[in-house]
């Protein structure tokens, strides 16, 4: 039910927007597999003019094409209640066959999705999502969706030269270091010290107070008195709390995935503007 | 038709009602969710819950034989009202409780006989070295405190004692809960289980020690445990020579509620000793019943040692039997700030070398 939705949506965009490019067959040949045919700039949502769409897709195209992947923009006017994730998981198979990454920007509930796919997984770690996340947010949130597009574009082409670089996706441990902070380290270590003086102090302190009542009998049980005649552990119930994740800086590092209702596995990262 | 009864919840004890034909129930009150069985077997478990059946026989101490009080005297304090048992050949005493005189009153009456005694096996030097040994070493006391304290009064003192002993049976419900953790990309999950663990099964106690004596720090006495009751033997006057006995003031009724307690403890602690895999467990209900449960009296061997340091009186107590010395000690206030500052910077320096390695190396 869902996908024949998705599927007229995608049809009707299909209609309005996709011209097959000029250079699909040739120079995205070696981007994946198959070739890519529609651009990897679509505006449905009319946010870009003429000029700035077309300089957006040549620019996505260079990148797309040095490093053979797909780097992918999309806007839309509504998710019509499907999750910007479906949403962009869906068009990233449908258009790109699912290799590289996707910017899916829906102006109805101003959500955005990174959806990627492929190889695109591997190359797009969490962490790189998120920083990629912090090169066009705010230029997204402020309404200069050009800017915010062309800085997804050139982020995500800063994460994949990384990578033929360094021969590894950039990653948690990739991340600069932060500058060395005395105060913090100043304050963590007071804070050590006080805990260690009490608890050293503490246990010479209890040296002179050892008067204290017996908690039990445990001297006094007579020896191989103790038998068990009965056990029995019943389940009673149980309870389950969840708490958000905190942001993937803290963890270890790598791309989590999960799969759509297409089948395929993606990587991701998606929220509102 | 179905039969609808009412439950109490194993999570709030809320009363949950439901009929027979549904599969799951929920807490009204708690949201929730259990197994029907689960429920009625806890509810069955809990319906048979009973109070503590902890009845003893009290028959604790003898009357003495004709004549065998003879050479004993009763010697009471009147600075602290100490009352004391003593050879009438005594000749000025002190009294082992604030080292005043005591002065000889009446013949033994009014007092049982013990039914044991465990002799003094460490004398007055062992006593004093114990002292000795007990005030090195530690690094808060006042450095003057070794030298200057005075020793008001070492005295051996048969402390009077009831024993308890008891067969017992129990059946005890713990609460135990398991935690396990996973996280999916969105979120980490604690889930908790709740168990019901029913033990039942029997115990012996020999011998529950309560101090008989109010002017006997209960805790100070409970800290110079155990004894080896192995050495005890009946009581003889003999074995008085040289010591006093403290004439007990608390009786054995008065002190079935502490023996009580520390079997109930140690019963429900050995049976919770059965429990495993799980992170936490606690005594929900315990149902003590005791068997053969009686009473008996005996005077247990203490060196009792009094001392003052500026102006303050420190009592001491050593276990006569197997040497263990307790008792509370000053603390130096300067030495004690001296090495909290001391300890605070070699921590926080070390702290500080490895907070700035770490950065270095491993951020």
């Amino acid at each position: 039910m869902k996908k024949t939705w998705i599927r007229t949506v995608f049809l009707l965009l299909l209609a309005l927007l996709l011209v097959p490019t000029a250079y699909a067959d040739t120079e995205a040949a070696d981007a994946s597999d198959e070739p890519a045919e529609y651009y990897r700039a679509i505006d449905a949502a009319d946010l870009l003019t003429e000029s700035q769409l077309q300089s957006l897709n040549e620019l996505l195209d260079s990148i797309s094409e040095r490093y053979g992947t797909n780097v992918c923009v999309m806007t839309i006017d509504s998710l019509e209640g499907y999750t910007a994730e479906e949403v962009a998981d869906y068009y990233l198979e449908e258009l790109y066959n699912n290799e590289g990454i996707l910017l899916l920007v829906s102006m109805g509930e101003r959500k955005w999705h990174m959806s990627t796919g492929g190889d695109g997984i591997r190359l797009f770690t969490d962490y790189g999502l998120e920083c990629l996340e912090d090169k066009f947010i705010d230029a997204l949130s402020a309404g200069y969706y050009y800017d915010a597009f062309t800085d997804f574009g050139r982020g995500a082409e800063e994460y994949l030269r990384f990578e033929a670089q360094n021969d590894h996706a950039f990653d948690v441990w990739d991340a600069p270091k932060d500058p060395y902070n005395p105060i913090l380290c100043i304050v963590i270590s007071l804070v050590v010290g006080l805990i260690g003086a009490a608890i050293y102090t503490g246990k010479l302190k209890s040296e002179l107070k050892p008067v204290r009542f017996q908690p039990g009998a445990g001297a006094y049980v007579r020896d191989g008195s103790f038998q068990l005649t009965a056990s029995n552990d019943m389940f009673l119930y149980r309870n389950v709390t969840r708490t958000v994740r905190e942001s993937s800086s803290s963890g270890r590092g790598g791309s989590s995935t999960h799969t759509s209702s297409g089948g395929h596995s993606h990587g991701g990262r998606g929220g509102s503007f | 038709m179905a039969d609808v009864l009412e439950y109490k919840c194993p999570c709030c004890g809320g009363a949950i009602a439901f009929d027979s034909t549904a599969q799951k129930l929920k807490c009204p009150y708690c949201d929730t969710e259990f197994d029907i069985g689960t429920v009625q077997s806890y509810n069955d478990s809990v319906g048979q819950d009973q109070a503590d059946d902890m009845q003893w026989d009290m028959s604790a101490g003898n009357e003495w034989q004709p004549g065998e009080t003879e050479g004993m005297r009763v010697y009471v304090c009147r600075s602290c009202g100490g009352e004391i048992v003593a050879e009438e050949t005594t000749a000025a005493m002190l009294c082992p409780f604030c080292g005043n005189p005591v002065v000889m009153t009446e013949n033994v009456s009014g007092m049982l006989k013990p039914d044991y005694v465990i002799p003094f096996k460490l004398d007055k030097k062992a006593a004093k070295q114990a002292f000795m040994n007990y005030t090195q070493g530690k690094k808060l006391l006042p450095r003057l405190f070794h030298d200057e304290t005075h020793i008001d009064k070492l005295q051996g003192v048969y402390v009077p004692f009831w024993l308890f002993d008891a067969d017992v049976a129990a059946d005890i419900r713990y609460r135990g809960t398991q935690v396990r953790h996973w996280s999916d990309s969105k979120y980490n999950y604690t889930e908790t289980s709740y168990y019901a663990l029913e033990r039942s099964g029997n115990i012996a106690f020999d011998r529950v020690p309560v101090d008989g004596s109010r002017k006997m720090a209960d805790d100070l006495m409970e800290s110079i445990e155990p004894y080896d009751f192995s050495a005890a033997v009946p009581f003889q006057t003999a074995y008085m020579a040289g010591y006093v006995a403290d004439k007990y003031d608390v009786t054995a009724e008065q002190s079935i509620d502490r023996a009580n307690e520390r079997i109930k403890n140690s019963t429900e602690r050995t049976f919770a000793g059965t429990t495993s895999g799980y992170a936490a467990v606690q005594t929900e209900h315990s149902n003590i019943r005791l068997f053969n449960g009686r009473t008996r009296y005996a005077l247990y061997p203490v060196w009792l040692l009094n001392t003052t340091w500026n102006d303050g009186k420190y009592v001491f107590a050593m276990n006569g039997q197997t040497g263990k010395f307790v008792g509370d000690l000053p603390m130096d206030k300067s030495a004690y700030r001296k090495y909290f500052l001391t300890s605070f910077l070699i921590v926080a320096a070390i702290a500080m070398g490895v907070t700035y390695l770490v950065w270095r190396f491993l951020m």
